[in-house]
C-alpha cells in the first residue's frame, strides 16, 4: 500500500530561551562582597569629611585593586553610573587600611571613583576596611548616595570585576535646637519665704505691747536670685513705727539694743541681744551690707542698701530682725509702720 | 483478437502502472518497512531542554494496529529521515530503567546491547549512546490504543539544536521484524535565565514634627518629612520646657528621625553635636563653657558623660530623649510601639520610659563631646529591615536662676549607617 508521509514530524518542542534581565561585566560566578558599609563622619551636605569603606571578602583570589564609585541613580554594578552632584573625592587621601592592605590610591581614580591600587595577590577572606579622608560630600541634602565596590585582579580596575556589590549613605541629618533665656531677678517679701520664692506668707507683723524694759522684735524674710552678671542691690524703703505725732526715732547710725530708750532699727543677722533673726541663706553669693550685717547692732535709714550680690548669684534668703524700744514716757498708743524693699539689678 | 487486445491494454496499463508508480514514487519518501504504520498521537516530553542534562524523556504514542510487539526501539537522529547521524556530544539513551502504561504487560527492559539479527536497534558502528532499545521476554499480543514509555536518566547531547528520535514497534523480542514507527521530535536550547536585583535601599532623614505619638503617621516617607529646627522657647527656673512647647515662642514640635532600608545586617542611628569653641552644649554662640557652671552661656546636659538624669525645674539642663518609635508610616509589617513590636531599638540613654510607654520618665541625655553616639539600631531585631520607623526626639532645658540670659542654639548631625 503507498502511504505518503512529510518530511518532518513535529511532538513537543521544548524550547528554552535565555535572557538576561541586566547588562553587566560581570563574571558568572562573581560574589557579593557581604556586610558592605560605608560610614561618614559626618552627613551634612558638601563637607569634607571622612569616608570609611568596609566589606567581608569571602572567596580568595588574586587582588590587584579595589574600586569605590559614587552615584547617585543606583547601586548596581555593570550599569551606567550618575555622579551625585557635588561630590568630590578627588582629592581624599587614604587615612588607614586593615584586611586586605598593601593599597594606595591610583592616579586613575576620579571625583566619584576611588581605585585603590596594589600589586596582585591571594585574598585572605575576613572584613576589609579602609578610612579615606578630604572627601566632599553631595551638595544636595536629604539625598542617598550610593556607592558600588568592586574587586578586581588587574591593578587599574579593568576588566571583569571578581565580587562586588553597593552600599547606601545619606546626606541628610543636620538638625538645630534653640532656646532663649531671659534677664532674670527674682525676688520676695514676706513674713516668712521659701528660699527660691515658690511660696510665701504673711504681710503683717506684730510687735505686741511694747515695754520700756523689754526690746520687742520679729522678723520678716525676702529672697532674691539673679542672672544679671552685675548681681542686685536690695533697698529698703519705709518710715519709723509712728502713731499720729508720736515718733518713735529710728536708729539713724548703728546701735545696740538698749530698753527704755526710744529705738527702731533693723538688721540681717542672727542677734543675741535680742535673741532674734538669722544670718543670710542660700546658694548664692549675696550678703548683708555694711550697717545692716552686724549682730547686735541695729540701724534704720530709708533708702539705704541693705543687701546685695555683686554677681549672678542663685537665690540667698534674707532675715530682717527690728527691734523697737520705747522710754516710759512714750505716749500710749498703736504705732505702725509700712517698710518696703526693692530689689535692683542692671542688665 | 479481442482476448489478446484486452491482454495488450491490460499490459499496456500495467506497464504505465509501473511507470507511474515509478516517476512517483520517487516523490514522496517512506521510513521504515514498506508494510509498517504509522504511530499515532505521538510526542517525547523531556523534563529539561539543557545541553548535557540528565532528563527523563517520556514516550507516548498510539499503536495504530493489533498485533505482537516484542521490542522497541529509539534512535535519536540529527534527521528524521534518511541514514541517522547520532546528534553526538554528551547524549547518552541507553541508560535507566523504563516503565511503562497501557501495554498488555507493562514488562519491556531495556537492553543495554540491542544487537538482534539485523542489528535493528543499535548501529553497525556499535556505538549505542543514541539508542534505547527495549524488549520484552516474550513477544505479546497488543491492540490499538494509546501507550507509554517513560525512560528515565536519559543525558541530552551538548549541542543546541532539534533532534529527533525514530520510535519503532517489532513484533520480536529481537528488534528484526518492525510493526509500527513514528518520529518524534524535541530540542535542545540554553536554560531561560531570569535576573532581577532588588538594589540596596536607605532612606533617612531628620525634621520637626508636631506628632507626639507613637501612631500617628509624622509623614508617608521622607518626602514629607520636612523642618530643620526646634525652639523650645524661652525658658524659666520655675519650669522644664518640654517639646513640643507651644508658649513663649515655642516652635510647637519635636524631632523625628526616619529610616527605611532593607540592609540585612541592620541600619545604625547616631548622632552628634556640631562643636562651638569646643563644645557641643545648648549655648549662646561663641561662648565659652565649663560643662558645669550655671553662669556661663552654656546649658550643661543633664549628667556628666552623656548619661542620661531627669532635668528638674530651676537646675540648669538640656538633653533629648526619644519616648517612643512611631510606627504610623510603616505599612509593610505589623508595627506597635505598645506592643514593643517594632525594629528599630532604642538605645540605652534614648529610651524615654520602661515598658514601650510613650514617655519621658526616665529623663534625658546630651553628649556635648562631638563624637557620634547610637541612639537607635536594627541590627539586634530578628527582622532588620526598617519601613519607615520614625524616632520621635523630645527635647527639654530649663535655666537656673543665674544662667545668662541670651539666645541658646545647638547643632546636631544625625547618621545612619546600613550595613548590607
Amino acid at each position: 500500500m503507498l502511504k505518503l508521509k512529510p518530511v518532518l514530524y513535529v511532538g513537543i518542542l521544548y524550547i528554552g530561551l535565555s535572557v538576561f534581565g541586566f547588562i553587566n561585566g560581570s563574571k558568572a560566578n562573581a560574589a557579593f562582597l557581604q556586610q558592605r558599609t560605608i560610614k561618614v563622619a559626618t552627613s551634612v551636605a558638601s563637607a569634607n569629611t571622612t569616608h570609611t569603606l568596609s566589606f567581608n571578602v569571602t572567596t580568595t583570589n588574586i587582588i590587584g585593586s579595589v574600586q569605590f564609585e559614587y552615584c547617585e541613580n543606583d547601586p548596581i554594578v555593570g550599569s551606567s553610573c550618575v555622579a551625585p552632584i557635588g561630590l568630590n573625592s578627588g582629592s581624599a587621601s587614604l587615612v588607614s587600611q586593615t584586611g586586605e592592605t598593601g593599597f594606595s590610591i591610583s592616579v586613575n581614580s576620579t571625583a566619584n571613583k576611588i581605585i585603590l591600587t596594589r600589586t596582585p595577590i591571594p585574598t585572605t577572606p575576613g572584613l576589609a576596611e579602609y578610612v579615606l579622608s578630604g572627601i566632599i560630600n553631595p551638595s544636595v541634602m536629604n539625598r542617598t548616595t550610593y556607592v558600588r565596590m568592586t574587586t578586581y585582579t588587574s591593578t587599574d580596575a579593568s576588566g571583569t570585576y571578581v565580587d562586588g556589590g553597593g552600599a547606601a549613605f545619606s546626606t541628610s541629618g543636620n538638625f538645630g535646637a534653640a532656646a532663649y533665656v531671659p534677664p532674670v531677678l527674682s525676688f520676695c517679701v514676706a513674713v516668712t519665704v521659701s528660699t527660691n520664692c515658690t511660696s510665701y506668707s504673711g504681710t503683717l507683723g506684730s510687735f505686741g505691747e511694747l515695754s520700756n524694759v523689754q526690746t520687742r522684735s520679729l522678723t520678716t524674710e525676702m529672697a532674691a536670685g539673679t542672672n544679671d552678671p552685675t548681681g542686685y542691690r536690695i533697698y529698703v524703703i519705709g518710715n519709723t513705727m509712728t502713731s499720729g505725732n508720736s515718733i518713735i526715732e529710728p536708729l539713724s547710725s548703728q546701735f545696740p539694743s538698749v530698753a527704755g530708750i526710744n529705738q527702731f532699727g533693723i538688721n540681717l543677722r542672727k542677734n543675741n541681744n535680742p535673741s532674734v533673726g538669722e544670718n543670710v541663706q542660700g546658694s548664692g553669693v549675696g550678703n548683708a551690707l555694711s550697717g545692716y550685717d552686724t549682730p547686735d547692732q541695729y540701724r534704720f535709714v530709708s533708702g539705704e542698701a541693705v543687701a546685695e550680690a555683686t554677681s549672678a548669684s542663685d537665690y540667698n534668703k534674707y532675715t530682717v530682725s527690728y527691734i523697737v524700744n520705747v522710754t516710759p514716757q512714750t505716749r500710749a498708743g498703736v504705732y505702725v509702720t509700712t517698710v518696703s524693699y526693692m530689689a535692683i539689678a542692671q542688665f | 483478437m479481442l482476448y489478446r487486445l484486452k491482454q495488450q491494454i491490460s499490459s499496456i496499463w500495467l506497464m504505465v502502472s509501473i511507470l507511474v508508480l515509478s516517476i512517483v514514487l520517487p516523490l514522496f519518501s517512506f521510513t521504515g518497512n514498506a508494510g509498517a504504520a504509522q504511530l499515532t498521537t505521538r510526542s517525547v516530553t523531556i523534563t529539561t531542554s539543557k545541553p548535557s542534562a540528565t532528563a527523563t524523556y517520556t514516550y507516548a504514542f498510539t499503536l495504530p494496529t493489533t498485533g505482537n510487539v516484542g521490542s522497541v526501539s529509539f534512535q535519536a537522529c540529527t534527521t528524521p529521515l534518511g541514514t541517522c547521524i547520532s546528534p553526538g556530544g554528551t547524549i547518552n539513551m541507553n541508560a535507566g530503567t523504563s516503565t511503562q502504561t497501557g501495554w498488555s504487560s507493562n514488562n519491556f527492559s531495556r537492553d543495554s546491547v540491542g544487537t538482534g539479527a539485523s542489528g535493528n536497534c543499535q548501529s553497525n558502528s556499535g556505538s549505542n549512546t543514541n539508542y534505547l532499545c527495549i524488549k520484552r521476554t516474550t513477544a505479546a499480543s497488543e491492540t490499538a490504543g494509546a501507550r507509554t514509555v517513560v525512560a528515565p536518566s536519559q543525558v541530552n547531547p551538548t549541542a543546541n539544536g532539534s533532534y529527533f528520535i525514530r520510535i519503532t514497534t517489532y513484533s520480536d523480542t529481537a528488534w528484526v521484524t518492525a510493526v509500527d514507527s513514528g518520529v518524534v521530535a524535541y530540542s535542545i536550547t540554553n536554560q531561560l535565565t531570569i535576573n532581577a536585583r532588588i538594589q540596596e535601599v536607605l532612606n533617612f532623614c531628620v525634621g520637626a514634627t508636631a506628632v507626639d505619638d507613637a501612631t500617628t503617621s509624622p509623614g508617608s516617607d521622607c518626602s514629607a518629612i520636612s523642618g530643620s529646627t526646634v525652639d523650645i522657647g524661652v525658658l524659666d527656673a520655675g519650669l522644664v520646657n518640654t517639646s513640643p512647647v507651644s508658649a513663649n515662642g515655642g516652635s510647637s514640635t519635636n524631632g523625628v528621625a526616619m529610616v527605611r532600608t532593607n540592609a540585612q545586617s541592620g541600619v545604625v542611628v547616631s548622632y552628634f553635636t556640631e562643636q562651638n569653641t569646643s563644645s557641643g552644649l545648648l549655648k549662646v554662640a561663641g561662648a565659652t563653657c565649663s560643662g558645669t557652671s550655671t553662669t556661663d552661656q552654656c546649658i550643661n546636659a543633664p549628667a556628666l558623660a552623656g548619661a542620661q538624669a531627669v532635668i528638674n525645674a530651676g537646675t540648669e539642663a538640656f538633653g533629648f530623649t526619644i519616648p517612643g518609635v512611631n510606627c504610623g508610616s510603616v505599612t509593610s509589617y505589623t508595627c506597635t510601639f505598645s506592643s514593643g513590636t517594632y525594629n528599630l531599638q532604642r538605645a540605652s540613654g534614648y529610651i524615654g520610659a520602661a515598658a514601650n510607654a510613650y514617655a519621658v520618665t526616665n529623663g534625658y541625655a546630651w553628649d556635648a563631646t562631638g563624637n557620634p553616639v547610637t541612639i537607635a539600631s536594627s541590627t539586634g531585631s530578628t527582622v532588620k529591615a526598617v519601613d519607615d520607623e520614625a524616632l520621635i526626639l523630645k527635647y527639654a532645658a530649663t535655666q537656673s536662676i543665674t544662667t545668662p540670659q541670651g539666645s541658646y542654639t545647638v547643632t546636631q548631625t544625625f547618621i545612619a549607617t546600613a550595613t548590607y
